[in-house]
């Protein structure tokens, strides 16, 4: 059959096989919002250097690390904002206390510096001690020394710890700690012997701020999306139940307007075919397939049907006598309707929020699959068609 | 009797107009990536008393209780000035659960900062998504009566959209915007079809080449709407967690009924009047 030798059909069928392979190897990827976790987008106070950028990524992972999760994504978008993806149920409010934190911590006595940040060597997870619930740390020597010449002398002084300028805790200090010898061992308490969840989310914010140093910028929270993995699955179900669904109804349709299956066979092959390329795709690029690019695909396979039905008609339509001017004019439609959806998602693009850059992303990729490959293969079918009949 | 084109064309764009006038008056509802503030979906286990739940959760906030096979689903919205964390311990109070993640739940939230830039972004998206549109259907035309039609039926479908969302509640959001930047492609894929099988092709008089364009184009937008349609009773009898799909179908559903009159009425009146009339007058 010279229908198989035919160049455009043999693309489509190379790239569908492909696609086929990177998907059974790789797997599609979702997004958060699929397969359940949390998002949090957060936006610095100022613009930032590339250098500082860094420095915040890796400040925010250590801290998240601190506090026990590992499997989590960071990463910086354009110059203002930080994206972290922890793909499994957390407690959203104790990581935002984390997050936000900037860490700068400074113990006073009489308004004297007597510590930083800069000086505590090791710290320990939050826990009760016999001073009230809090965070154990230690010193280095040189800190330690420092506090010693600081403190000497003041016993029933306060010692008042800041943590972003803010008054953390003010222990008095006991006479054991003000004979001028350096003592390496403190404690910061935020409560006394029954934390509740706010001192405990506090505890784990100074905890995971202290052990990771602070952050060059401020940063705040922009936004937050937490999805239970369970809710997730449904969500996927549920998409590629009404996919399925949706897919059988437009196939009906095609049927009662064609009825001849060698014209709805090829146009839901097709169909089939686009979506396998964009899967394989995002599955190359690993791109996570989260809730807007899931638009994208719909947008995508609905205009390639669009065009299918386009050529179709062109190509059978009476007295189109020359196939091959029929189809350059189904082009000529196929091009300007492509070069207008494209045209429409490039704003898309310089614009910060995210949710939308990835609709535009996937449509394009949709519609530019369509146009090159896709679309001239169903056309080559149509082709052999309208010569047989 | 057959209506004059001439009448036919001006239906849709009287439609247009009540939509405007519909949107301005009644306004549209935003969601909370407009508004800012904080989403929480849960599943509730049995059916709850929405009042009762209210009494748990601090003042200001919205409840909503939706049906479905799969569920009872609870909503619950506030803006920015409450504390999401007493809405998360008051949930968990009412429903005796140590974690919401016992109760299948999502949760969203927007700071004002980014929900202003939302508006002032979004609308600078959406306009230079129409203004790239129109440049590239005047590049293809090279004619302006012809491609102002294309336009004018594209900016209608918008209108009576947003019309329809403003009388349904349907917010605008992130997904909304999406669908009505979809229903810009979609709409123009049929205008352009029309317009180059009126102009470009040379069989048949202008009556038979409408005739053979509609059919062609009616057969384009009833796939998708159909799609739409399914898309639209699946999630919301099946999977309402999907919500977010559910208001995409909607949009897109309304906004091609609309395309299907702003095309074969108004755009095809144009295109008509510009060909028996406007160019006779060369």
């Amino acid at each position: 059959m010279d229908l198989l030798r035919d160049s455009k059909i043999l693309i489509l069928l190379v790239s569908v096989l492909l696609s086929l392979l990177i998907i059974a190897f790789k797997g599609v990827s979702f997004g958060v919002d699929l397969s359940g976790g949390t998002v949090i987008v957060l936006k610095t106070s100022e613009p930032v250097s590339q250098e500082n950028m860094t420095v915040i990524v890796e400040v925010l992972r250590s801290r998240l690390n601190a506090y026990g999760l590992s499997d989590i994504t960071i990463y910086s978008r354009g110059n203002n904002e930080v994206v972290v993806e922890i793909p499994k149920d957390a407690d959203v409010e104790r990581i935002k206390k984390i997050l936000t934190q900037q860490g700068v911590f400074v113990a006073k006595i009489d308004n004297v510096t007597a510590y930083t940040g800069r000086d505590i060597e090791y710290v320990e997870e939050p826990k009760l001690t016999p001073n009230g619930y809090g965070v154990v740390l230690k010193l280095t020597e040189e800190g330690a020394r420092r506090f010693a010449k600081v403190a000497y002398g003041k016993a029933g002084h306060r010692v008042e710890l800041y943590m972003d300028g803010k008054l953390i805790s003010a222990p008095v200090l006991s006479p054991s700690l003000a004979d001028g010898r350096p003592h390496r061992d403190q404690i910061i308490t935020v409560a006394g012997s029954n934390p509740t969840k706010e001192d405990i989310d506090e505890a784990w914010a100074i905890y995971t701020a202290l052990k990771s140093g602070s952050l060059p910028v401020k940063l705040e929270i922009e936004y937050i999306y937490s999805i239970s993995p369970t809710l997730g699955e449904e969500f996927i179900k549920g998409a590629l139940i009404a996919g399925f669904f949706a897919f059988l109804a437009v196939g009906i349709v095609i049927a009662i307007r064609y009825k001849k299956p060698s014209i709805v066979i090829p146009i839901l092959a097709t169909c089939i075919s686009e979506i396998l390329i964009i899967l394989g795709v995002a599955s190359l690029i690993n791109w996570k397939l989260d809730l807007p690019s899931i638009a994208g695909i719909i947008a995508s396979v609905g205009t390639g049907v669009d065009d299918q039905i386009v050529i179709t008609d062109e190509t059978l339509a009476k007295g189109s006598k020359k196939i091959k001017s029929s189809i350059r004019r189904a082009f000529f439609i196929i091009f300007a309707a492509a070069g207008t959806t494209i045209a429409a998602m490039l704003p898309l693009f310089v614009m910060s929020i995210g949710m939308l850059k990835g609709f535009a992303i996937t449509t394009i990729i949709g519609v530019l699959i369509g146009v090159f490959i896709t679309r001239p293969a169903f056309a080559r079918i149509i082709q052999y068609i309208a010569r047989r009949s | 009797m057959k209506l004059d084109y001439k009448v036919l064309a001006v239906i849709p764009v009287i439609l247009t107009l009540l939509s405007a006038v519909v949107v301005y008056v009644n306004g549209l509802k935003e969601s909370i990536d407009v508004s800012g503030g904080v989403e929480i979906t849960v599943t509730a286990p049995k059916d709850v008393d929405v009042e009762k739940l209210k009494e748990y959760l601090p003042p200001g906030v919205e409840v909503r209780k939706s049906y479905s096979p799969s569920g009872i689903f609870i909503i619950i919205r506030a803006g920015s000035d409450v504390d999401s964390e007493e809405i998360l311990e008051g949930l968990k109070k009412f429903f005796q659960v140590s974690s919401l993640e016992e109760l299948k739940y999502s949760q969203k939230e927007i700071s004002p900062t980014l929900s202003e830039r939302f508006w002032s972004e979004g609308l600078k998206a959406m306009a230079f998504a129409f203004l790239f549109m129109a440049l590239v259907v005047y590049l293809v035309f090279r004619s302006p009566v012809p491609s102002l039609a294309v336009i004018l039926a594209a900016l209608s479908d918008i209108v009576i959209a947003l019309g329809f969302m403003s009388l349904f509640g349907i917010p605008i959001s992130t997904a909304t915007i999406a669908a009505l930047l979809m229903l810009l492609g979609y709409s123009v894929d049929t205008d352009i079809l029309l317009t180059t099988r009126v102009l470009k092709r040379k069989v048949g008089d202008i009556e038979e080449r409408i005739r053979e364009a509609m059919k062609t184009g009616i057969t384009m937008s009833l796939t998708t709407i159909v799609a739409m349609l399914v898309l639209y009773l699946v999630v919301t009898y099946l999977v309402p967690a999907a919500i977010l799909l559910r208001d995409i179908a909607l949009v897109l559903l309304f906004g091609l009924i609309a395309d299907l009159l702003t095309t074969w009425w108004t755009n095809v009146g144009i295109l008509k009047y510009y060909l028996s009339e406007w160019k006779k007058g060369d």
